[in-house]
């Protein structure tokens, strides 16, 4: 009765939905990710993709698992945003426990096209990943425990110039495996040292290049392939520079090959200002097996002005909830981003759909909540273990992309955010959990 | 935890399934063409059923798991099969998958839900150790998870620490109790038709 009366307040023509009514909610949330090609694992473009899945589907919408969708109510507006208004989600869950109706038996039910994917625009350069490289079945017992599910590859560019880039994007043969991408732009072999130290295709390790934070060169996420910054905003990858790309993938049983390729969408640098990474969260976590609710705060107050266009979230599954909040000077809080329920799998980059200008002097604090016990659900390890784990990048943290008014208050802002995040000293931070012996297979 | 022992007879009900072989017990063509009658056999026989499913993104992520459970069932005398909970598959996918996730179990498409009403079976992946009885019936000794690999629907974490079902497979080859009996599964829903 209850669900009835919310669907007759939800649709107000109060005709019940049939799958007519229902295609085009489908089509707008779910089809993206949910067709042949997409990062999800079945299609639900026709009728009986829905239909004869239509208990699990509505669990799944009840539970607000899908759409994936990290920020809370209320945020600020950002591009690509995969929210699903409650209107909407009440009344597919509804249409699904009504038995999924078709309507009008007379015609066939439609199919829905899954969108296009977006051209390329001109000029894009494809940097294909040369080596071949295959996602394993299952994950893989590694020497970093805190990276695992984590593959970096360095990819050359051969760039005789600077190149000025507005968007990147990463196409791949397993959209359903790879959960984030972050690019970090390296212009002094460091990149290319690690993998030599690692006789395999890639290695074995985050993307982070000492004090550089991977996915300050942009990210790409879970049914998100492109990330363009703004007309204005560019990156300026130095001459003669590899790509460092961070691979985040879930493993899906079986062994994916992977033919995957960088995209760089070229930028016009006149009148456009290059954007620098500001980072700010906490560098060393130090909480024991079955310690609940743990909350830590960062501040950090920007010495020059800064003009934030996007913000990528980081953090491993032991943390439950952060949130990055700004205090400028006249009193004004601005709430930049708000993650209620943090899931690692859907961790995505975000960008405003306007600039937020943030003075000198504003404060910018980001807060992470965090629970080692087993009453999170999403805890890593079953039973828990001890977190003692150090970073310089930091392990949770917000990375914002901006600009100062110029290059070099740009500058100012970037390493005034590389000492603070470095300033508590990397000897306070413990050593790294010890390996457990590995289960017999 | 106590052990718990479920005990489904079979009856002539299952005749009306038209599916039934002659002892009673579901007749059903695996992805090769192989008759089996799995809750059939010898009294003391260790069969082990895993429902699945081809899109499962759960189910799918454990194959490799179940693999290494069917090669132990195997080597400790017992059946594998593995149940893909579906009304409407055909048997090329069915093929493909097996192939394509290098499962080597017979695999059997329950198109009339016979085995998933009869054992109870609720999502997938979800694994149930049976031994056979003198009266032809069967004893559930196991029923539930495979391994730990999701806390919960949605939630899935990085390493299978516990290997439920295989450890259940151990107990049961060792004619040791299987403790616990049950362990909630997590998994996609099986539509009962
Ligand atoms: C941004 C991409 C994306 C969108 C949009 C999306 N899904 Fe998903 N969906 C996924 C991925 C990825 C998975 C697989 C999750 C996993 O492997 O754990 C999934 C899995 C599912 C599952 C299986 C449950 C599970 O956790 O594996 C259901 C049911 C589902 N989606 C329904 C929907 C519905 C209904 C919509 C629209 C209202 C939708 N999804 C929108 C990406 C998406």
């Amino acid at each position: 009765m209850l669900t009835l009366l919310c669907c007759l307040l939800a649709n107000p023509t109060a005709e019940p939905d049939t799958w007519s009514t229902i295609a085009p909610i489908v089509a707008t949330h779910c089809a993206d990710c949910h067709q042949d090609t997409g990062a999800a694992p079945f299609p639900l473009l026709c009728h009986d993709d829905l239909s004869r899945r239509r208990r699990f589907v509505a669990e799944i919408l009840r539970r607000q698992l899908m759409p994936p969708w990290l920020p809370g109510d209320g945020g600020l507006p950002v591009h690509d945003d995969r929210s699903m208004p409650e209107a909407e989600r009440t009344r597919l869950i509804s249409w699904l426990e009504a038995g999924a109706p078709v309507g009008n038996a007379a015609e066939p039910p439609t199919t829905i096209t899954p969108p296009e994917p977006k051209a390329l625009p001109p000029g894009t350069v494809t940097v294909p990943l040369k080596e071949p490289f295959s996602i394993p079945a299952e994950t893989i017992e590694n020497e970093h425990r805190h990276h695992q599910d984590t593959w970096t590859f360095v990819m050359p560019l051969e760039n005789d110039e600077p190149m000025h880039v507005q968007g990147v994007g990463w196409s791949t043969a397993a959209p359903a495996a790879i959960h984030t991408v972050t690019l970090l732009a390296d212009d002094r072999c460091r990149g290319r040292n690690r993998d030599d130290y690692d006789p395999r295709v890639g290695y074995e390790r985050d993307g982070d290049l000492d004090q550089d934070i991977s996915g300050s060169f942009g990210a790409l996420g879970v049914g998100l392939s492109r990330m363009m910054l703004p007309d204005g905003f560019h990156w300026t990858i130095p001459p003669a520079s590899d790509l460092v790309v961070e691979l985040k993938y879930r493993p899906v049983g079986r062994e994916l090959p992977l033919r995957d390729a960088v995209q760089l969408v070229p930028a016009d640098p006149s009148g456009s200002r290059s954007v620098i990474p500001v980072v700010t969260g906490l560098n060393r976590v130090r909480l024991d097996a079955g310690q609940a609710d743990y909350t830590e705060e960062d501040r950090f107050v920007l010495p020059e002005d800064f003009d934030v266009v996007a913000v990528l979230p980081r953090g491993r599954n032991e943390c439950r909830s952060m949130r990055l909040t700004a205090e400028l000077p006249s009193g004004e809080e601005r709430v930049l981003m708000d993650i209620p329920e943090w899931d690692a799998h859907y961790r995505r980059p975000f960008v405003f759909r306007n600039v937020q200008s943030l003075p000198a002097g504003t404060t910018l604090t980001s807060r992470f909540t965090l629970d080692n016990s087993d009453a999170n659900p999403r805890n890593p390890y079953d039973p828990p273990e001890d977190l003692r784990i150090g970073r310089r990048t930091g392990v949770v943290c917000f990375t914002l992309l901006g600009a100062g008014r110029s290059e070099t208050e740009s500058q100012t802002l970037m390493d005034a955010s590389k000492w603070t995040m470095d300033r508590r000293g990397m000897k306070n931070i413990p050593m790294r959990t010890p390996i457990p012996p590995t289960p017999t297979p | 935890m106590p052990t718990q022992r479920f005990a489904h007879v079979l009856t002539c009900v299952l005749m009306l399934s038209g599916l039934a072989g002659c002892s009673g017990s579901p007749s059903l063509t695996d992805h090769s063409g192989v008759q089996h009658t799995p809750l059939a056999g010898e009294p003391g026989d260790l069969v082990v059923v895993v429902f699945s499913s081809t899109d499962c993104p759960i189910a799918n992520a454990m194959a490799p798991d179940i693999e290494r459970a069917s090669i132990e069932t195997t080597e400790a005398g017992g059946r594998f099969y593995l149940v893909h909970a579906r009304t409407d598959l055909p048997d090329e996918r069915t093929r493909d998958h097996a192939s394509r996730y290098k499962l080597s179990m017979p695999v059997i498409v329950d198109r009339s839900h016979t085995l998933v009403k009869l054992l109870g079976a609720t999502v997938t992946p979800e694994a149930f150790v049976l031994r056979i009885d003198e009266n032809g019936g069967h004893t559930v000794l196991y029923q539930g998870s495979v391994n730990n690999l999701y806390g919960s629907v949605g939630n899935r974490r990085v390493n299978v620490t516990e290997h439920h079902l295989r450890d259940a497979i151990r107990s049961a080859a060792a004619e040791e109790a299987v403790v616990p009996s049950r362990r909630t599964p997590f998994g996609c829903f099986i539509e009962r038709n």
